[in-house]
């Protein structure tokens, strides 16, 4: 493993990110994950070992749906884009995530304030 | 949170995934393709060499087969597909193992199938209770002697019973007689049941059309009523829904039809239809005798309270009153005896059943030896096998699941092809049953057999398949099993020796089997070589019957019965012909008291009341020993002479000549009104004893009184035929038409005389089939136990390749190989052998009390079946250890 590994996606939350991600327009695997990469300012790297199966799962539960596209240079690619169920299921993740957020934060906060 | 809809939507997408299986991995890899291009791009543009952002690229992508591999877990249906996966791999391998997995399957359905038929027989027959309702409460009542035996109580004496009646809820007293049932073809004999009060209140059994006697019919004086059994509705009255009201003509009367019985309402079981007993209490002079105790039934039915033995004890208390007030006829007969009504049905049969229950267990022992042997074998030579796959990274637990599904897979072939082939099995025995195997038509494969197969199934899996295949390819061999094992020869110690006893224990068990096949064989030859006391041969019979409104007095009787003799005996090719009331081996006859001057009367000096026509003697080539037998002149005018057999003459002149000594004999046709009169004789002749009852009952004594003497009411016409251009049958059926045609229905007139030879084998065939089907299981163990011998000593030789390939090398002799896999081979079967020798003095001693017909254990069967074996067991053992010799020991070297 390299030394220079950047922090790891929260388990359970690369679905919600890529659902974010694409809840702005198709993209390829490769753009999605460059995308959650620049972002987070390089802070969430995903791996691509995660982000295909995810995709898949995410393919099969029929959050998002796939198809090849030509590149604007020309080159062929899968493209994801999401789902009425998708854009369903990002709604339901964003606020339980930040229902999360809020009660990670007010457990850490007295402590910060010290 | 997801709808059926939803669910439904993803099972059809994993579907599609499913089949498109191929394109979507290829799919996946153009996708990673093009991400790790883009991914080297963005490399190179940020100064990287082009060889140093490829290989960037393929690194942080890593093992694009786990991607696919990770990817395929959420496609796939998870455990479900493990297992499919592991089930096309079983039957892969299965495949590649033709003879291992035939083999497994072959036995366990062998088995399966054995077990199952036969439990499905004893759980029909000897298990479940009758089919009358709350069947567990009826008995046959009988008079219980002081030796112990049993005899039929008269009526009298029942009507004294059921007064007195402790522990009882009803008795019923049952007459039988042959009837004549007038039909559009003809006449037709069937058993008639004449029934006492309360009969069919006692069975508790409605009937399945109309009704049963009300109490007026059952009076003396009722009106004479019929009820049918439900199979001689079908077969004579085609199942008429409208019986109930017709008339029907029985003999001279013509009783109205009201009622028919379910199918299976068969008491007692000769019963074709049933009468009230007030029908015949009038002139039926039997009723009235005490010592009558032919050709009735007594049933009783308990109360609730009590068991057949307590009420046996209350019984008898009566009967011993009884008998103190009618010595003469009752002397030692002092006790009652209740029998459960299903063991005096299924009684006599249940040790020769119990014993065919015990030779399946041994079968089934036997193949499950084979299996755990087969298994054990198995899992050893697959023990380096799996310990590659563990090695390349398998699970333990799904290499564990591996083996079980294998197993299961076989078992699952096994056990369906056991049920199969039971199906086809008691379909055959119901078949082939002989008719008086009782219930025989209520066998069936039902679920009760099914859930046995499936326990048995089950068990034997987990027992014989999964425990010793897991044990043998445990993982704890690891790295160790992949290198040493195969110098070992065949696995260690513990398990050769383990393999060894199984084998001898199999053999035991067949040889156990087969002596008991062998001696019941003998048993049945001896009893087929046994003489009867006459010449069976070329003889052939006719049962007469003649209606009773025509022949009912005894004149009319004998005059038809000597028209019908002096009609056949003058058609040609007939050598002689005669006519007797009872004649062997029918198993039928009537006893007669017999008293001697000057000897005491004891109830036990019985001998057989035969009434017999001139020519008897000639026809059956009957033995004289003294004295002469009837003449013409005895025949038209009887004296007091009489012939008794020699049997009779031991018993009460051992040391005289019976010749010319006299005896009291009493009137026995039930019929007449001169029955149990005394009759003063002469002794005119000795003649030799015949077997009655047929080969497998000791002759019994007998007294022969000329046929004029007392014209039976029924009998048998009995025809020698000349060896050389015997009369047909039809030619003789017609001679009897023509002398009174009321005698035959047309329709059977054909086939109606029998042969005498045909009779003894059909008296012979519940024995034979007892013994075909033990004689089948026997050759089963044998096969089995080869087999085994063949599976232990192969794997042997496998194992010890090159053990045999170096000794081939250094100039071993053919010879001297076969001898060493030999030797390893046999000493199990011949330890095995002599411990089924030990085994079968034990088992034949018990089996003695049970099966009281077979023979003691001869040598010469032991002997036999030892060398059998021996035989078997060296051929089994021979053919894998000729494979030895040829060993190439050049590649049983590089084997390694």
């Amino acid at each position: 493993m390299p030394a220079d590994r950047k922090d790891e996606i929260l388990p359970g939350t690369l679905e919600m990110l890529v659902l974010k991600t694409l809840s702005l327009g198709a993209l390829h695997g490769y753009g999605i994950a460059q995308h959650i990469r620049q972002l987070s300012k390089e802070v969430l790297q995903v791996e691509e070992g995660s982000l295909y199966p995810a995709l898949q799962r995410m393919e099969l539960k029929g959050l998002v749906s796939a198809e090849w596209k030509l590149t604007p240079t020309k080159r062929r690619a899968r493209y994801y884009k999401l789902t009425p169920a998708g854009r369903k299921q990002l709604g339901v993740e964003q606020s339980s995530f930040a229902r999360l957020v809020e009660a990670i934060s007010s457990v850490m906060q007295p402590e910060n304030q010290e | 949170m997801t709808s059926p809809a939803e669910l439904f939507a993803t099972l059809v997408r994993r579907a599609s995934a499913q089949t498109h299986r191929h394109r979507r991995a290829a799919e996946l890899d153009d996708e990673l393709a093009f991400h790790a291009e883009l991914l080297e791009r963005e490399l190179r543009s940020r100064g990287m060499s082009e060889r140093d952002a490829r290989d960037a690229a393929h690194r942080q992508i890593g093992n694009r087969t786990r991607i696919q591999e990770d990817s395929w877990d959420s496609w796939s249906f998870g455990a479900l597909d493990d297992t499919l996966r592991q089930l096309r791999m079983a039957i892969r391998t299965a495949r590649k193992s033709v003879g291992y997995s035939l083999t497994v399957v072959l036995t366990l359905a062998l088995g399966i199938s054995a077990t199952v038929t036969i439990f499905s027989v004893l759980d029909h027959v000897l298990m479940r209770p009758l089919s009358y309702p709350h069947a567990d409460q009826l008995v046959a009542l009988y008079e219980h002697g002081a030796e112990g035996n049993q005899r039929l109580v008269s009526y009298p004496t029942l009507l004294d019973w059921s007064k007195s009646s402790a522990g009882f809820s009803a008795m019923s007293y049952v007459r039988g007689d042959n009837v004549s049932l007038a039909l559009p073809d003809g006449p037709e004999a069937v058993g008639c049941a004449y029934v006492s009060q309360g009969f069919f209140s006692l069975m508790e059994t409605r009937p399945e059309l109309g009704r049963t006697f009300v109490p007026e019919e059952e009076l003396q004086s009722g009106a004479d009523a019929v009820v049918l059994s439900y199979d001689l509705w079908v077969k004579y009255f085609n199942s008429d829904p409208h019986i109930v009201g017709r008339v029907v003509s029985l003999d001279s009367a013509a009783p109205t039809v009201i009622g028919v019985m379910p199918p299976g309402f068969a008491y007692p079981d000769w019963a074709q239809l049933w009468r009230p007993l007030g029908q015949i209490l009038g002139r039926d002079t039997a009723l009235q005798h005490r010592d009558h105790h032919v050709d009735s039934r007594a049933i009783g039915r308990l109360s609730a309270t009590t068991n057949a033995a307590s009420a046996s004890r209350a019984l008898s208390s009566v009967q011993q009153r009884v008998a103190l007030s009618y010595p003469e006829f009752e002397g030692k007969w002092t006790g009652a005896v209740a029998v459960p009504l299903k063991t005096e049905i299924v009684g006599y049969i249940k040790p020769a059943l119990w014993a065919l229950g015990g030779a399946v267990a041994l079968i089934l022992l036997i193949a499950c030896v084979n299996l755990a042997n087969l298994s054990a074998v198995r899992g050893t030579s697959r023990g380096r096998e799996m310990a590659v796959r563990l090695a390349l990274g398998a699970s333990g637990a799904q290499v564990s699941l591996q083996l079980i599904v294998e197993t299961l897979i076989l078992a699952l072939a096994g056990a369906a092809l056991g049920v199969l082939a039971a199906r086809s099995a008691v379909a055959w025995l119901r078949a082939t049953a002989p008719f008086d195997l009782p219930r025989a038509d209520e066998i069936s494969l039902d679920s009760r057999a099914l859930l046995v197969a499936v326990l048995l199934t089950g068990v034997i899996t987990i027992l014989f398949g999964v425990v010793p295949a897991l044990r043998a390819a445990a993982p704890g061999g690891g790295i160790g099993t992949l290198l040493g094992r195969r110098s070992a020869a065949g696995g260690t110690r513990a398990q050769t020796r383990l393999r060894g006893i199984l084998t001898g224990a199999q053999f035991s068990l067949a040889l156990v089997l087969l002596v008991g096949a062998g001696l019941l064989l003998q048993s049945y030859r001896r009893l087929q070589a046994v003489d009867l006391g006459f010449d069976t041969s070329n003889l052939f019979t006719l049962w007469i019957h003649p209606p009773k409104n025509k022949y009912a007095d005894a004149g009319s009787a004998l005059d038809l019965y000597s028209r019908l003799v002096e009609r056949v005996r003058s058609m040609p090719g007939v050598e002689e012909a005669a006519f007797v009331n009872f004649m062997p081996p029918g198993g039928a006859g009537v006893p007669t008291r017999v008293e001697i001057p000057g000897r005491p009367v004891s109830s036990d000096d019985d001998a057989l009341y035969v009434t017999a026509s001139e020519g008897y003697l000639r026809a059956m080539r009957l033995r004289l020993a003294r004295g002469r037998w009837f003449t013409e002149s005895d025949m038209r005018s009887p004296g007091d002479g009489v012939v008794i057999s020699e049997s009779v003459a031991k018993r009460y002149w051992p040391d005289a000549d019976a010749l010319g000594k006299s005896l009291t004999i009493f009137r026995s046709s039930q019929v007449r009104p001169n029955f149990g009169q005394a009759v003063p004789s002469t002794v005119i002749g000795v003649v030799g004893d015949m077997r009655q009852y047929g080969p497998a009952n000791e002759p019994a004594p007998a007294v022969y009184v000329p046929m004029s003497a007392e014209p039976w009411a029924w009998g048998t016409l009995v025809v020698r035929k000349r060896a050389i251009g015997p009369a047909t049958n039809l030619a003789l059926a017609t001679a009897v038409q023509e002398v009174e045609p009321a005698l035959l229905s047309r329709q059977h007139a054909a086939d109606d005389f029998g042969a005498v030879t045909k009779s003894l084998s059909s008296m012979l065939s519940p024995r034979r089939y007892i013994l075909s089907l033990l004689g089948a299981f026997s050759i089963c163990a044998l096969a089995l136990a080869a087999v085994g011998i063949y599976g232990v000593t192969s794997y042997a030789v496998a194992q010890r390749t090159q053990e045999l390939g170096i000794r081939r090398a250094l100039g071993a002799a053919e010879g001297e190989i076969v001898r060493t896999v030999l030797v390893r081979g046999m000493v199990p079967a011949l330890a095995g052998c002599a411990i089924g020798v030990g085994l079968t003095f034990l088992i034949v001693r018990y089996v003695k009390h049970v099966l009281t017909d077979i023979s003691a254990l001869d040598p010469m069967v032991l002997i036999t079946i030892s060398a059998l074996l021996f035989a078997v067991g060296l051929v089994a053992a021979w053919l894998p250890a000729r494979r030895a010799t040829r060993i190439d020991p050049l590649i049983a070297l590089r084997a390694e």
